[in-house]
């Protein structure tokens, strides 16, 4: 399964496919571990407009992007969730950790702050 | 007419490739019943949390994943879904603190410690049996339809 990134100024976007379980979550980690050590790319979207199912596969895998990009300064953004994502991000307290970002509009204007 | 019972058996190797799979058989044993999405994706979630608990913990050594394998029975009673997830790998020493939320036994390898949190927030009943060397069961129940009564 190939995971498309795309990397631009200080962040690195993540195109979450369809279904986030361990398969899907351990392939997203190898891809983005080395990426996340050039100091430049300190914020990650997970793109989840595509997804419809996550389990705490993903979980684990997002809290692994947090400590990692945290110490740099960095945020997790989490794009365009559908309902099931938002029910599993709540069970599971990441809330507490990730930004919700609902459109591009929004989207566009973190990445002026950022 | 729609049949009241009905079982099916599944057997995989220990790798997790293989979650999807359980998954979607669990989403086409389902169907029949008429599930709101919400109860499709409650029951593919723990389906999901159990079958990838086992690939995970069960079964320590990278190469022997392939030979050994996971078990799964989808039994259907009335409105009634039963999952039953079994390994014949290591088991779990305290059955207690392993369903702990946030407890976890690998955190270098980002395990969250919510699957069996996940089981129980999205099945009605979860049951776990295990013996050290000999295996691990997870039977998880849901009636499926409550709303509607």
């Amino acid at each position: 399964m190939d995971i498309l990134t795309y990397q631009f100024q200080n962040f690195l976007w993540i195109q979450v496919p369809e279904e986030l379980d361990q398969h899907v979550a351990d392939i997203i980690r190898k891809k983005c571990e080395i990426i996340l050590l050039d100091n430049k790319r300190k914020h990650v979207v997970f793109d989840f407009s595509k997804t419809m199912f996550m389990d705490s596969g993903g979980v684990g895998m997002i809290i692994g992007r947090y400590r990692q990009v945290k110490a740099k300064g960095g945020k997790i953004y989490v794009y365009k969730p559908g309902k099931r994502i938002m029910r599993i991000l709540e069970i599971s307290g990441l809330m507490r950790i990730v930004h919700i970002c609902e459109n591009m509009d929004q989207m566009e204007s973190i990445m002026e702050q950022e | 007419m729609r049949n009241e019972n009905n079982k099916v058996y599944l057997k995989f190797p220990a790798i997790t490739e293989n979650e999807r799979i359980a998954r979607m058989m669990a989403a086409a044993f389902l169907s029949g019943l008429n599930p709101t999405i919400e109860e499709m994706d409650d029951v593919k979630t723990a389906v999901s949390e159990a079958v990838t608990n086992s690939i995970i913990h069960a079964y320590e050594e990278e190469a022997e994943k392939e030979k050994c394998q996971v078990e799964v029975w989808y039994i259907k009673r009335g409105r009634e879904i039963e999952i039953e997830v079994r390994d014949q790998g290591k088991g779990i020493e305290d059955v207690k603190q392993a369903m702990e939320p946030l407890f976890t036994t690998k955190p270098k390898e980002e395990r969250s410690g919510m699957g069996f949190s996940f089981m129980k927030a999205f099945m009605d009943q979860v049951e776990v049996t295990s013996a050290l060397g000999k295996g691990t069961k997870v039977v998880m129940k849901k009636t499926i339809g409550k709303q509607e009564v």
